[in-house]
Parts: C-alpha cells; structure tokens; sequence
C-alpha cells in the first residue's frame, strides 16, 4: 500500500503533501500535549515493537501468510493522536531506511495510512468498546482501517490517470478486502492477548477519551466522506472517459484533474518558456510556496496558542 | 525486513562529510528534478544514472553494490508499471520504472552516507515538529534491538515444532503480545535510564556549525546538476 515516487502526477502529490504537512504539525502538537514525559521513550519503542511486530507471520492457509499492518492497535494503545504520530515516522523511516514508499509521495502515504488509516481504525473500536460488542469493534476497526487505506491509495492512482482494467482494479480490491479482514483479526488477537498479560494496558488509553463527543462525531463523518468520495472517484474512473464526464455533470470547467486547478496550473509558468525549464521552476517554486506557507501558518498557530492560553 | 544498508559508510569520503542539511536538500532536489522528467529520453535517464553512480564513487562506497540494493525496489515498482503498461501506455510504463530505480538510488546514496539520526536532525532545522524527530529518532533506536528480539521469539517457535492452522495464528498473537509486554517494559527502563541522565522532558537539540565554503559549493553544484538534466534535449 506504500505509494512509490512517480507513480503519482505532480498535481496530486503536490496537494497531499501540502495537505498532510498542517495535519501532522496538528497531530504531533497534540500528541506532545495529551502526554506525560515518560511518553517520549514509550512512543519510541511502540514504534519500534510496531516495526518488529510486522515480522512477525500470520499464516492463512494454503501457504500464504500476512502480517499486522498496526494503525489500530497504536490507537488503541496509546490513543489515536500518538499512534497516527508513530504510524508518520514509521513511514518516514519506512520511506527513508528501507525504501518502502516514496519520498514525495510521502504525503500521499501519510494521509492514507497514518491519518485516515487510524482514524478509521480508531472510531469503530472507540464506539463498541463500553459494549458487549467491544472485540467486534476491534475488529471493525482493522479491517475498516485498512480497506479505507487501500481504496484511497487506488482512488489517487487513478486521479493520477493510471487507468486500471476493471478486472484487475476488482482483484486488487478483493486482495485488500482479504488483507483488511486479515488486520481485523490480527488485532483482536493481539488486543486479547495483550489484555490478558497486562491488563491495564488496553482500558486505560481507548477509555480516557472514551466519551462520544461533538468533535469525535464531526471526524466520523469527515472520515466517512473521505472514503466515499474516494470510492467515488475510484468508481467513476473506471467508466470511459469517467473523471471529465463526472466533472461535466457537476458543472466544473472541462479539465484533466478538474479539483486540482492552481495558480500555477498545470505546474507550467508561460512567461519564462521552454517546457524543460518551466516545469523544474514551476515545480521548485511549488514546493518552496508549500513550505513558506506552513512555515508562517506554523509560526501563526504558535503564536496564537500563546496569547490566549 | 530487508536490512538493506546495513553496510553503508558513514565517516568518511567527501559526501559523509557534507552538512547533513544540504545532503537534505540536495535529496529532495534530485528526486524532483527526476519527477518532473516528464517524457524522459533515454539520454537523460542515462546521464541521471552516471551522476548518481559518479556520487556513490565520490563517496567511496562500493557502486556496484549500491546499484545492486537500489534493485531491490524494482519487483514492487515493476508490478504496478505492468498495469500501466496494460492500460496501453507503454512509454510511460518504461519512464516510471527507471524514473523510480533512480528516485531509490538516490535515496540509497544518501542514507548510506548519512547516520539517521542526523538526517531527521537537519529534518527538524526546517522546521519539522521537534516531537516528530524525537520519535523517529528513539524508533530508529529500538528498531533493531525489538527486530532482534522478534527473531529470537520466532526461532524459538520454530524450534518447538511450531504448528499450522488456528494454533498457529494464536502462537502468533501470543509472541507479539510477549514482545508488547517486553517493549513496555524496556520503554519504562529506557525512561528511567534517560531521567537518571538529566532528562527533562525533550531530547537535545543537535547544533549546527555554519555551512563551510564547501558545503555551499557542492550545494549549488548539486542544484545546478538537478536543473541541467531537464536542458538535455536529445
């Protein structure tokens, strides 16, 4: 599920990474908040026990075997705002020492697995965990969280313009389905198995936040809608002509990635000319523009959080 | 796991000595410049792979070897150009497979000449969250020694005679939840190891001596490289 660099187009892994820096200074803000300061070293080896853990084989049968992917279990272990911090270094370090995902499509990676991945774990488990029905929860919360990281990471592929053939766009859907269902049922049997070596470990996190509030219902739909639209997405590429047509009904101007329109569209600066030149300085441009933004919007946020605490 | 540089050089040769900021800068300036090579003539790709293994022999690390690891990437890359190159874009199919050999061998050179630690340092003087680092920083730490520790488990389950079927998916669930209570553990001894340390909360900032003459040099030499590939016109 790691998306490698290339396979996405400029436009589209240009916005997720712009999208995805904001959200993780959000994420390590509040993760660094909601902590005591033995929660440095702890997040660190969870980390690290994450990576060890994935090792670790699960045979399913005829010779196959999968192994736990972990988004759901940081959640439930050490809250959902550190454990989408973990899942983010774990793919920077993924990304970086072993070459699993790309560098630029880092962002891509992120908000699939790290962001949406553990909040779509989280919330399920999070809902059913006072009830009867907690370890159904669990394991809602595996499989929603993985299927919910498959099908963004195909839906950006496809607004990438890889045009997948039906058939195979259906098997790699079922092959996520298999692995979702497979991560649902990894995490309940570790969960289980944790709560029995050490109690404690499981109640405390997912309860402390346990009250259904206001916030927790808005990212629920947020996180709902997210995944449709993806879907959505994903489906309508797969009719002829499917995305223009989508953009057509919709009234949106007649373009080749319609909702990535920017000012500087189509990463190309006319006035400098020459293809070759325009899109390196368009591109470096872009970046530099992304960083000075989230550098004053840093800056900003930091400072507004000051006067008025 | 694949244990991929774990022979890199990082003390000497004149790409380990450059400041880990500019080494930063200069990755993601190579691997844009290799993304934005829209319809890439096989000329370009050709230089790109020279100026890298020219890298990796300045560097002194072993290039054959290098371009050997950055292989590694190619079985899971070529999977998804084969759909590309079914969904009828052949040349395009051909331009993402070696756009991503070269976007990997550059990442291979510079983690291999560059401790971790250091990178995600220069990571946070552009203003990465300082929490982010430290995470990264402590994974990057216990990775090896929980890898380890995950492998002697699964030995020992082996040894026993392991099994298949259901017992086997319990054994499994059973030696992470041992290696989860392990982990705590060593979480709590590691924090009380840095507390008796003088921890308080963060770890130290790494400190950054102004860039030399050379690191400037390389620097723009680097950039000016990433732009004058996209100038080839053959």
């Amino acid at each position: 599920m790691h998306i490698p660099d290339n396979f996405l187009s400029s436009p589209v892994w240009a916005s997720l990474d712009a999208l995805a820096v904001p959200a993780v200074a959000v994420v390590s803000r509040k993760a660094q908040k909601s902590t005591d300061s033995n929660r440095l070293p702890l997040l660190g080896v969870m980390g690290a026990f994450v990576f060890a853990a994935q090792m670790i084989n699960f045979p399913v049968g005829m010779g196959t075997s999968g192994h736990l992917v972990g988004g759901t279990l940081l959640a439930c272990l050490l809250g959902p705002w550190a454990g989408a911090l973990v899942v983010t270094a774990i793919l920077v370090i993924q990304a970086l020492v072993f070459q699993d995902g790309g560098v630029l499509a880092l962002g891509a990676n992120v908000i699939n697995m790290a962001l949406m991945g553990v909040l779509c774990g989280y919330l399920p488990a999070l809902a059913l965990f006072r009830t009867r029905w907690k370890w159904y929860g669990v394991f809602l919360g595996g499989t929603c969280s993985v299927l919910a990281s498959g099908i963004l990471a195909l839906a950006e592929l496809a607004l990438s313009g890889i045009r997948m053939p039906v058939a195979l766009l259906e098997a790699s859907l079922g092959l996520f389905a298999v692995n979702a269902i497979l991560e649902g049922a990894i995490t309940v049997s570790v969960l289980r198995a944790i709560e029995r070596l050490n109690p404690s470990a499981v109640r405390e996190e997912v309860v402390r936040s346990g009250r259904a509030t206001w916030s927790k219902v808005i990212a629920a739909l947020a996180g709902v809608s997210v995944v449709l639209t993806a879907a959505g997405v994903l489906v309508a590429s797969t009719l002829p002509d499917g995305l223009e047509q989508v953009a057509n009904k919709l009234g949106m101007p007649f373009g080749k990635h319609p909702a990535f329109r920017s000012p500087i569209s189509g990463y190309q600066i006319n006035s400098l000319g020459g293809a070759w030149f325009s899109r390196a300085a368009a591109g470096l441009l872009g970046l530099f523009l992304i960083y000075v933004v989230c550098a004053l919007g840093g800056h900003l946020l930091g400072r507004m959080r000051r006067s008025y605490l | 796991m694949r244990y991929i540089f774990r022979e890199g050089n990082t003390q000497d040769g004149v790409i380990q000595q450059l400041d880990a900021r500019v080494k930063l800068v200069l990755l993601i300036a190579f691997i844009l410049s290799i993304a934005l090579l829209a319809r890439p003539s096989a000329v370009q790709l050709a230089v790109c792979l020279c100026v890298l293994a020219a890298i990796a022999a300045a560097a002194r690390l072993a290039v054959i070897q290098v371009l050997r690891r950055a292989l590694l990437v190619v079985p899971f890359v070529g999977f998804f150009s084969l759909v590309v190159f079914l969904s009828g874009d052949g040349q395009r199919a051909w331009s993402i497979l070696a756009k991503s050999y070269l976007s990997a061998l550059t990442v291979a050179i510079v983690i291999s000449t560059t401790a971790f630690p250091r990178l995600v340092a220069a990571a946070r003087f552009f203003r990465v969250p300082a929490f982010l680092v430290e995470v990264m920083q402590l994974i990057y730490r216990y990775l090896f020694v929980l890898a380890a520790e995950a492998r002697v488990m699964q030995t020992a389950f082996a040894a026993r005679g392991g099994s298949t079927g259901r017992r086997a998916l319990e054994a499994s669930a059973g030696i992470i939840a041992v290696l989860f209570s392990r982990s705590y553990e060593k979480a709590a001894m590691v924090y009380q190891a840095m507390c008796g340390r003088g921890f308080s909360g963060t770890l130290s900032r790494a400190e950054w001596r102004p860039l030399r003459v050379s690191d400037i040099a390389i620097l723009s030499a680097g950039l000016l490289l990433a732009t004058v590939v996209h100038f080839i016109s053959i």
